[in-house]
């Protein structure tokens, strides 16, 4: 009865503000390519400084929730991820906005964001003590190996030859390496220039691999840049909740997935939509159809990257361990108050734990009407501009974004740069999602890497410490299935007679 | 956009840019272990092992081009002159930020892509309301980053020479 009231505590005015104003400028400025989610949490942190603890995790959460839920919006109407963590909701979601059915797609990325994210705080209230203690167990070797995982999932999903999504993802792992170096402070391959010693932005390269190839083909045709859609659809509420309803047992897998993913602290939204994305494809009946404007795509990595939300706060708050990167940045904002995370959280000092936990809860439900009314005008109003007015606003956009982040206008020229050696790969057939989550992961896979090596080097025994434990051993054998099973599908495909024989 | 979007459009023959991309690669490869020698032991083990990673794959895709012929990329379309355009005038932008201040230079960047962008013929009250939409556009982000975000937009340093 105490846990109740301390999650009707939520439901104060005041706290119920706070879940909306959160949530909606979160969509806001999570679909805003550039603005990440931790970017979102970290502007808005000196907001909350006057604030009571509860109110701060209420109003940092659902801005958390909302950024990566607004995140989409720009996936699945521009082609261009608005946070790391919708990578994977370009895939389908861009493909069925160019089809016309942005408007669903939208739709369907807001009731799989609520589930997603309903899931997660369930996780939270549920299982955190639980999940928290296994997460722990990870050790550097494993990490290495889930980045590594990570890599071969979102190589093995792309469109065309594998091959060159390994190459692709082996160029984001060098570019990572540029600048200073993770362990040891080296300079590498900085070549004297004072720009490169930071190495090369993940977000600026984000949005350039992702942005620059859509704006250098919005100005080659006067073609529309999407379809249409047909007039009086309204909000297709009721074939959403159909689709959702077939696709029940891949949000729940995916919700699965995002919240173990989560506990795991540094992985975050980006690696848990991209497994979920997998698992879809490979349990799917049609796995051809993934890439393709696949509702079940949009499912899966929407109900995933929003169960991270939940998840990413079990580490958080019962072991002082961020699960995702604006996890740490509230956890900094929460230390700053005074206020230390731990055990206790779900103890002592309980009170503050299961109001915020009503209060994510309110900021996901909020997200749902929200998030309908917003999405609806999205995609009206993007499909009604003109490529003359499209194309500097989203340039503008790309400019502001990747400036916005360190403040200096070197990372702008970064970002067109590799944007236009994007659009140029990927006409060799190298697509820009594993060069991007080989930038993303690669200083996690390094220093996972060097300290396994160090740790072999002094042990004697290179080979026990990454292939010795048993949980490496099972992140190499998802490694090999999720590299396989592609490989051995596309050589059915070639060769059915032999196959079947 | 990439072939992933686009089903139904014929594929191009990429077995000579496959050798090209395979060379280059074997290039980038090489060049970051060449490039990598001072570093110290520690910091150079991971970028040569994905260096030597991506050298390994190049190979394949050089031995593949030579095997078999590939189709693995769309044929293209479109104006190039409007492409390279895009790419040098967003380069220029960045790099005139600091100089001609945030203010001035996306206002001359964003009216240059309009003019890229458009391809139909302009009339006056177009180009006003398209002017006028840019604007608004410049102002609201520069509201929302300069002042309530409090993120700082380069002044110019030509102005405050001036």
């Amino acid at each position: 009865m105490e846990i109740f009231s301390y999650l009707l505590a939520a439901l104060t005015p005041v706290n119920l503000m706070l879940a909306v104003l959160g949530v909606s400028a979160g969509i806001v400025i999570g679909a805003l390519p550039g603005l990440s989610a931790t970017m979102a949490v970290a502007v808005l942190v000196p907001i909350t400084f006057g604030m009571s603890p509860e109110a701060a995790l209420i109003l940092l959460g659902a801005i958390y929730t909302g950024a990566i839920y607004g995140g989409s919006y720009s996936a699945i109407l521009i082609n261009t991820p608005g946070t790391p963590s919708a990578i994977a909701t370009t895939f389908d979601g861009y493909p069925m906005a160019r089809k016309g059915d942005g408007d669903l797609a939208v739709t369907l990325s807001t009731m799989s964001s609520t589930a997603g994210g309903l899931f997660g705080v369930l996780a939270l209230v549920t299982l955190g003590p639980l999940l928290a203690t296994i997460a722990l167990k990870f050790g550097p070797v494993e990490y290495f190996w889930l980045a590594i995982f990570g890599l071969t999932v979102i190589s093995a999903l792309s469109e065309g030859s594998t091959l060159k999504a390994f190459i692709g993802a082996a160029i984001g792992l060098l570019l990572s390496t540029v600048g200073l170096a993770v362990v040891g402070g080296d300079v590498r391959y900085a070549f004297g220039s004072q720009f490169l010693l930071g190495g090369v932005e993940q977000i600026s390269a984000l949005i350039g691999l992702y942005c620059i190839p859509v704006l250098i083909d919005l100005v080659a045709k006067p073609d529309a840049h999407l379809q249409a859609p047909e007039k009086g659809r309204g909000l297709r509420i009721a074939e959403g909740f159909g689709l959702m309803w077939r696709g029940k047992f891949n949000a729940l897998r995916s919700s699965i997935i995002g919240t173990i993913v989560a506990i795991l602290p540094g992985a975050g939204g980006s690696i848990a939509s991209l497994v979920s994305y997998s698992e879809a494809r490979r349990a799917s009946k049609n796995p051809e159809a993934f890439g393709k404007g696949e509702p079940n795509g949009v499912i899966a990595t929407e109900s995933s990257n929003n169960a991270t939300v939940g998840g990413g706060f079990i580490p958080t708050l019962v072991l002082g361990i961020p699960g995702t990167p604006p996890d740490a940045v509230i956890l900094g904002a929460l230390l700053v108050q005074g206020f230390r995370t731990g055990p206790e959280m779900f103890g002592a000092n309980s009170a503050v734990t299961y109001t915020f936990v009503g209060g994510l809860l309110v900021a996901t439900l909020v997200m749902l009407p929200i998030g309908l009314l917003i999405g609806r005008y999205a995609f009206k109003s993007i499909v009604s501009i003109p490529k003359a007015l499209l194309v500097p606003a989203i340039a503008f956009m790309t400019i502001i974004g990747t400036y916005a982040i360190r403040n200096n206008p070197f990372d702008v020229v970064v970002m067109v740069v590799l944007g236009a050696l994007g659009w140029v790969l990927c006409r060799y057939g190298i697509k820009p999602s594993p060069i991007v989550l080989g930038l993303i992961l690669g200083p996690i896979a390094e220093q996972g890497f060097v300290q396994g090596y160090l740790m072999g080097n002094a042990t004697g025994s290179l080979g026990a410490v990454f292939f010795g434990r048993p949980l490496s051993m099972g992140i190499i054998a998802l490694i090999l299935l999720s590299t396989l099973i592609p490989l051995w599908n596309s050589w059915r495909r070639q060769h059915p007679k032999e196959a079947l024989s | 956009m990439s072939n992933q979007t686009q089903p139904n459009v014929p594929q191009r023959d990429t077995t000579r840019s496959d050798r090209l991309l395979a060379l280059t690669m074997l290039a980038i490869g090489f060049g970051a272990i060449w490039f990598g020698r001072d570093i110290s032991p520690m910091a150079r083990v991971f970028p040569t092992t994905m260096a030597v990673v991506l050298l390994v794959l190049s190979a394949l895709l050089l031995c593949k081009a030579f095997i078999r012929r590939s189709h693995e990329a769309p044929h293209e379309t479109g104006s190039v002159p409007r492409r390279l355009l895009l790419v040098a005038v967003i380069l220029v932008w960045g790099f005139t930020l600091n100089w001609l201040g945030f203010i001035a230079s996306s206002v001359a960047g964003v009216a240059v892509l309009a003019l890229i962008g458009h391809f139909q013929g302009w009339t006056p009250r177009r180009a006003l309301t398209y002017g006028l939409a840019l604007l608004a556009t410049v102002a609201f982000f520069y509201l929302l980053f300069d002042v309530l975000l409090d993120v700082p937009l380069p002044a110019g340093t030509l102005w405050q020479r001036l």
